[in-house]
């Protein structure tokens, strides 16, 4: 009897410990790994639409870097105090502008896209083509990051100081410690990844349906972007290549100018390149809220600014300015056409009219003849007086102010004209931004130095 | 239900009162009776289910779960026999005395006394490792908490507890300091993910469960609770015990004759105050805003401005000046006084074959206002059972639900600062409170943020174990045991609509409905043999077997926007939602083997080993081995010994390397995606990477030596134990930041090294013992000093704001900026640095030497007074040496410019005009978040922690058939002698302070 109790134990025991390695065996139900999860293109897109649903935020539209310049006249620190640190220049009080975190966080979701592309396997030539597509988008959208980093926390690139120390060039997505790369270097990279996705645009026969091209970072996008990037390190020639594309295309007529903003979807509206799709009916977004940008910090546009309208211009209509002066790019007021005030949170990352304006300041000094008659394309559209003598770059740089307020240029701007045509930005509270001031160049904020052995 | 309850309450109380008059009939001789406590004459400690009989008859009691016993009917001559398995027995004569408490003397050889199944099992462990025990009394007390946590305070040395004032929210437990890098924060959200990593393991009844699930435990059926923290006995638990094992034991039945046990308690909860912080009064609020023009504040709309007619003029200062006569107390006003309602039945009892246990509790807490509240229903049955001398089975159940409620985003002491002195109960413009403009707020009426937004919580808990044993031969046991667990767990989080919000285009103002359902279903086995045996004077000890612990999580959560507000929202949200559904296994699996052997009771030697495999681990990696060796010298059993005074000295060293998973998923070594995202845009599905990964995770270590002495002094008066330790951690695990160049902020890493040093006293005494009265005193102490010895390549490395790890700094230090004052000239705030000069908020570096957020010291002195029936018991806690982050005090001096409320007396502390020299600067310029050494106060403390009167009836009444009858009233939280000046020195951010109480109660056994 005893025995055999003792040979059920041992069996017991034996069969314990041998079946003990399948027991831990447990792979992870929810989630899978890299190479099952881009096995197929359907996968591969959805990684891209996660890149697209992050840019909805208006957190990732530049709109903060709006407040270091002149175009408000008073931010008070409500409940965002950073944009009110932003509006002091002063870069490193906590909580530090969140630019540098929301751009690499960006950067990180669209490097999952790049680093895949080598994985993705195609079936046939179509899916090929597609995947192709999706990786040149994706490379788009970091050159696009990429650029604003550079405008914020590097200083102005004019083409001779290309060895001054600018941000780290984040490339791929597994951890790093990144030195700061050079100016010249993230501008390399940035046109290097512009023109190889234009190439694998026009190689793989893109052609979008009207109704999703203005929300695919596509050819027109990645020619928009190398305008505005060549134009900030004052290569005029690629400007000018690049935004030839587009002075051909029809601006929208002064009386339906409103369409622009309130009817971006309407095939007669070609002055959208690239926006984003507003969410915010859709999901528990009170993040992208008006309110959050300019209502709680109490924003007001700058006298200056708003005196620089001509009378009849339409961008000062009610709708785009509102009654006390705070902007209202962002928010669709009652009107003939609305019966009830929304938020307009389709960003615009990329608009036609800047296009225009790039095109006129590239050929201002080969042709100014044609720069006039380009702007005053524009100025006839928006119903400002028309100018009758050849553009100075004032006036480009004026008109630029009154067409792309409140869209996160007007600080890059000022950075990059700010020596050449001596402008000054004082606060009520005598804070002063000097022409090349050392203020234009962002603090990289404690996040990234506290853990970055190489960066200070 | 409460009702219902009540009446039958009610109905019991009646019953049992005539029962009582009528057994007085029939008994009308008065006799004597004796009382008292057994307990091990070695340690101190009290046994359960001792046998008294008087002596040549068959009548007798048996000792409960405290140890304690009374018999009644004894003549002056009578004489006691109390037995014990395991121990000698021993005779008392009754003579004169009321209190007979006695010290059991344990058998020749230690490991004699295991026995095979119930609650006199003695615990090898004890002999050379560290495990500190709280008793019964804790628990059966009456003390009323929600969850058993909130009783374990100022019980153990070294054992540090640190309450939340939220009716059922669980306690943060440390044993012997932070052995991982965790980090406090000003803010709460940050420390819950810090407390993981430093959480000890529980075990309940030899199954590991969550602290989340403490609120399903009826603290009544806890028969006692180990406290396991050296490095040797924590061994057993392999890769989860480094940061020391709290093994919670239900009661089983006594053998004797059926026990039953009733008890009613009911406690008041006042309005709680507001610690060291009053409100500015309507006066000094209008006058504020009038001299900072806080344009929303009344006290400036009505002061006369140039250009006022003479009217406007008179009008305005009329009005200001009711104003300035109106004062609301809101925390009166937002508050309720609460009620604690607690039920227990418990019925105990069996033959010499089978005994049992059977419980039920019905716990119903109210909080501080209408929606808060948590409600417990507790059942458990358990049944051991010889079946023949060589064969014992057992079987465990339980079943036990929780609720709670509390407002999702609002407590009373959070709104009041946004509330102003002048305003009342029927104002409708809160000039703070603009939902509109503020998102902070969701509604502008108080009373609808604290009812309209609310969270709901239950979770049901159902355990089944059973366990056989079987003595397959002299000395060798063979013990199974198989267990499951399923938790149901389901979270309602409801937002009313708010119909001002969703016509300024918010969308939340629909009002928003979540569900989260999570269920999990864990399985154990464990096979275990032992065998003992002895040679003349040696003896040994062999433990070994197997574990597998198998985890099964599953759930989902639900999230729409909308609600219809003509049904219940549960029903009436909006159908058009998100789903997000998880699923997650894990499983464990351990071999263990321990060793022990004994000469003569007088040296000891333990050796224990345990190799852990972990699925959360790569399979390269999975395996780690635990191990530790121990030894004792009985001092006082030498022959050479001769000091009269002590009835036990004991040496015990113990060294043990243990593991920590602490924070550690599967996920995290390689990159994840994520396809169950529930995001979508443009209609399509997104896939997004789960987390940051760390292909190099390993398991944190700890070494740690612990050398201790245990004394029994002066005839069983004092018992003591005095302990020091080391503890080495390494490859400590900690969620630190990567450059957020990444495009992620942290990431768990092994980082550095560690080392806890402390010194831990316990002492018992029985300070009087009398005929008729009894003190008996407890105190104890720990110090803990923590140091970081080495953070691999770095010296330093920071972690989000506040988080700062140095080599020779404490884990905890406060990391702040060094206050200087105000600058007089341009009226901004002035901060020192390192060499002490002075720079303004932007420039200024952070820095320790401003103290550590953990106490080194903490403590309890516990006082225990019997006179005849009456027993009164106190127990004070301290903690000494730490500090706070005034975390209110912070936010409120940052929202006075927003219209917000401050303390008392803020406007003499503010800079006004040139040449003002004052504490703290004008409050415009003073919108900085970074943390601030301003803040940063001594949290050292003393806290009159509980007073508990006992009076026992049954005597007076002269209730023949109850062996008690008791009356109890008790105060909690009586008072605290602090320095700190915020809500409560306990308690992080803003928080509610811990609520004082009064209870009262019967507890009748028969």
């Amino acid at each position: 009897m005893r025995n055999n109790y003792q040979n059920i134990l041992i069996v017991i025991c034996a069969s314990v410990l041998f079946s003990a390695c399948d027991l831990l065996d447990i792979t992870p139900k929810h989630v899978v790994q890299q190479e099952k999860a881009f096995a197929d293109v359907e996968s591969y897109q959805m990684a891209l639409n996660n890149v697209y649903r992050r840019m909805t935020a208006s957190a990732m539209n530049m709109q903060a870097s709006d407040f270091a310049s002149d175009d408000f006249a008073s931010v008070v620190p409500g409940y965002l105090p950073t944009n009110y640190y932003i509006f002091n220049w002063d870069y490193q009080t906590q909580p530090q502008p969140f630019i540098w975190m929301y751009q690499y966080q960006l950067i990180a979701q669209v490097n999952v896209v790049i680093d895949a592309y080598s994985i993705v396997p195609a079936l046939d030539e179509s899916e090929q083509e597609t995947i192709d597509q999706i990786y040149a988008q994706a490379l788009g959208i970091r050159c696009w990051s990429l650029f604003n980093l550079v405008q914020v926390y590097a200083p102005r690139y004019d083409g001779t100081n290309g060895n001054e120390k600018a941000i780290p060039l984040k490339l791929k997505l597994e951890l790093e410690y990144l030195p700061q790369a050079t100016l010249e270097e993230v501008y390399m990279q940035i046109f290097n990844d512009l023109e190889t996705a234009q190439e694998l645009l026009i190689e793989s026969n893109y052609s979008p349906t009207f109704s999703l091209k203005a929300y695919q970072f596509g050819l027109d996008a990645l020619r928009a972007l190398e305008a505005r990037v060549a134009l900030f390190m004052g290569d005029m020639e690629k400007a000018k290549t690049a935004s030839e594309h587009f002075i051909n295309t029809a601006l929208l007529e002064k009386d339906d100018y409103w369409m622009l903003w309130e009817d971006q979807f309407g095939a007669d509206n070609h002055e959208v390149i690239f926006m984003t799709h507003d969410l915010s009916d859709t999901d528990d977004a009170d993040l992208i809220d008006y309110h959050e940008i300019y209502v709680n910090n109490g924003v007001r546009l700058s006298d200056q600014l708003i005196t620089s309208f001509s009378p009849d211009d339409i961008r000062k209509d009610a709708s785009y300015i509102g009654s006390g002066m705070i902007p209202y790019k962002y928010i669709t007021p009652v009107n003939e056409r609305n019966n009830m005030a929304d938020r307009n949170l389709n960003y615009k990352y990329l608009r036609l009219a800047e296009q225009y304006l790039i095109y006129t300041e590239a050929i201002l000094d080969s042709n100014p003849v044609e720069a006039m008659r380009i702007l005053n394309i524009l100025k006839e559209k928006r119903g400002a007086e028309l100018l009758t003598a050849a553009p100075s770059k004032t006036d480009i740089l004026e008109e630029r102010r009154r067409e792309l307020f409140t869209e996160g240029l007007r600080f890059y701007d000022l950075k990059r004209l700010s020596g050449e045509l001596n402008l000054v930005v004082e606060r009520k509270n005598g804070n002063v931004l000097a022409p090349n001031s050392p203020l234009y160049t962002w603090d990289i904020p404690k996040d990234e130095t506290n853990s970055n052995p190489y960066i200070n | 239900m409460k009702k219902f309850i009540l009446k039958h309450f009610v109905l019991t109380l009646l019953t049992l009162c005539m029962f009582c008059l009528f057994g007085n009939n029939l008994q009308a001789q008065i006799q004597r009776t004796v009382e008292g406590l057994v307990t091990d004459a070695q340690t101190g400690e009290s046994l359960i289910g001792v046998t008294i009989v008087l002596k040549n008859t068959t009548s007798g009691v048996i000792t409960n779960y405290d140890g304690h016993y009374k018999f009644g009917g004894l003549t002056s001559e009578s004489v006691l026999l109390f037995s014990y398995v395991g121990f000698e027995a021993q005779e008392v004569t009754v003579g004169t005395k009321s209190i007979i408490d006695v010290q059991l003397k344990p058998l020749s050889h230690d490991l004699d006394a295991v026995v095979v199944f119930g609650e006199n099992q003695k615990d090898v462990r004890t002999l050379t490792g560290s495990v500190g025990k709280i008793d019964t009394k804790v628990f059966s007390a009456g003390t009323p908490a929600a969850s058993f946590d909130q009783l374990l305070q100022g019980q153990v040395a070294g054992l540090s507890i640190q309450a939340s004032g939220e009716p059922g929210e669980k306690s943060t437990i440390r044993i012997r300091g932070n052995s991982s890098l965790g980090i406090r924060a000003k803010d709460d959200a940050e420390l819950a993910s810090a407390n993981l990593a430093n959480e000890p393991l529980y075990i309940l009844n030899g199954s590991p469960i969550s602290s989340d699930v403490f609120n399903t435990i009826n603290p009544d059926d806890i028969v006692d609770i180990r406290v396991l923290k050296d490095g040797l006995s924590t061994v057993e638990y392999g890769t989860r015990g480094a940061n020391g094992v709290i093994e919670i034991k239900t009661k089983r039945g006594i053998a004797g004759k059926t026990q039953y046990n009733v008890r009613y308690q009911h406690t008041v909860k006042p309005i709680s105050g507001l610690g060291g912080i009053s409100l500015m009064q309507s006066t000094e609020k209008l006058a504020l805003e009038r001299e900072l023009e806080i344009v929303n504040g009344l006290g400036y709309l009505y002061t006369p401005r140039p250009g006022d007619s003479e009217e406007e003029i008179f009008i305005k200062n009329k009005r200001y000046r009711s104003l300035e006569s109106q004062n609301t107390n809101w925390l009166k006003e937002l508050s309720r006084v609460a009620w604690v309602k607690d039920l227990q039945l418990s019925f105990s009892g069996g033959a010499d074959n089978t005994r049992y246990y059977l419980s039920a509790s019905y716990y119903d807490e109210q909080g501080g206002y209408d929606l808060s509240w948590a409600k417990r229903f507790t059942t458990r049955f358990n049944i051991d059972h010889n079946i023949n001398k060589d064969v014992s089975i057992g079987f465990d159940s339980s079943v036990g639900r929780s609720q709670r409620s509390k407002s999702q985003t609002a407590t009373p002491a959070s709104l009041i600062y946004t509330l102003q002195p002048y305003e009342t109960t029927t104002t409708e413009d809160f000039i703070a409170r603009d939902p509109v403009v503020r998102g902070i707020q969701y509604f502008e009426d108080p009373f609808d943020d604290l009812n309209g937004r609310y969270s709901e919580l239950t979770s049901w808990r159902i355990d089944l174990n059973s366990k056989i044993n079987w003595v397959a031969a002299k000395g060798l046991n063979l013990n199974a045991a198989f267990g499951i667990t399923y938790n149901d767990g389901e979270h309602n989080r409801v937002t009313l609509p708010n119909k001002i919000v969703e016509e300024a285009g918010i969308l939340k103002g629909k009002g928003a409905f979540g569900k989260s359902v999570s269920k999990s279903f864990i399985s154990r086995v464990s096979l275990n043999a032992d065998y003992s045996r002895h040679f003349g004077d040696h003896s040994i000890s062999l433990n070994g077997g197997t574990e597998y612990i198998h985890n099964k999580n599953w759930g989902f959560g639900y999230n729409s926007i909308g609600i219809s507000e003509k049904v219940d929202p549960e029903i009436g949200m909006n159908p058009q939602g998100t789903i997000t559904p998880s699923k997650y296994n894990d499983a464990l699996h351990g071999y263990y083997i321990r060793a022990n052997y004994n000469f003569d009771s007088r040296y000891n030697l333990t050796g224990s080993f345990r190799y852990d495999g972990s699925s959360i681990l790569p399979e390269d990696k999975r395996y780690v081995p635990a191990w530790g060796a121990g030894a004792a010298w009985n001092i006082q059993r030498e022959e050479w010994f001769s000091a009269e005074i002590f009835d036990q000295l004991k040496l015990r060293v113990s060294y043990g390397v243990n593991y920590n998973s602490g924070g550690i998923r599967q996920t995290l070594g390689l990159p994840f995606y994520d396809f169950t995202n529930s995001d979508t845009y443009l209609g399509e599905r997104v896939i997004n990477l789960l987390e940051f990964w760390n292909p190099d995770l390993k398991f944190e270590r700890s070494r740690q030596w612990s050398v201790a002495i245990d004394f029994g002094l002066l005839q069983h008066r004092i018992y003591g134990t005095v302990e020091t330790y080391i503890k080495n951690t390494d490859d400590l695990l900690a969620e630190v930041d990567i450059p957020v160049s990444n495009g992620y902020e942290g990431l768990l890493r092994n980082i550095g090294k560690l080392r806890n040093r402390g010194f831990e006293l316990q002492l018992s005494a029985v300070a009087v013992r009398t005929d008729h009265f009894r003190w008996t005193s407890s105190i104890n102490f720990a110090y803990n000093d923590n140091e970081i010895t080495d953070l691999y390549l770095q010296d330093e490395i920071k972690v989000g704001q506040e988080g700062y790890f140095k080599v020779g700094e404490p884990v905890n230090s406060a990391y702040v900026n060094h206050w200087a004052g105000v600058n007089p000239v341009n009226v901004m705030p002035l901060f020192y640095d390192e060499n002490m000069n002075m720079v303004h908020g932007g420039a200024a570096p952070q820095m320790t030497g401003f103290g550590t957020y953990t106490h080194p010291v903490t403590g309890g002195i516990t006082n225990i007074f019997n006179y005849h029936d009456l027993e009164i018991s106190t127990l004070f806690t301290y903690a000494w040496g730490g500090v706070n982050y005034n975390n209110l005090k912070a936010i409120m001096i940052r929202n006075v410019k927003n219209g917000e409320v401050p303390y008392e007396g803020f406007l003499n502390d503010i800079w006004l005009k040139p040449g003002d020299i004052k504490p703290l600067p004008y409050p415009k310029y003073f919108s900085d978040t970074s943390v601030n050494s301003l803040f940063v106060e001594n949290a050292s403390y003393i806290r009159w922690k509980n007073i508990i009167i006992r009076y026992n009836l049954s005597e007076h009444l002269n209730l023949k058939g109850f062996s008690a009858f008791k009356i109890t009233a008790q105060a909690n939280n009586l008072l605290t002698i602090t320095g700190y000046e915020g809500i409560d020195p306990e308690i992080t951010g803003v928080g509610q302070p811990l609520p004082r109480s009064f209870t009262l109660g019967i507890d009748v056994t028969f």
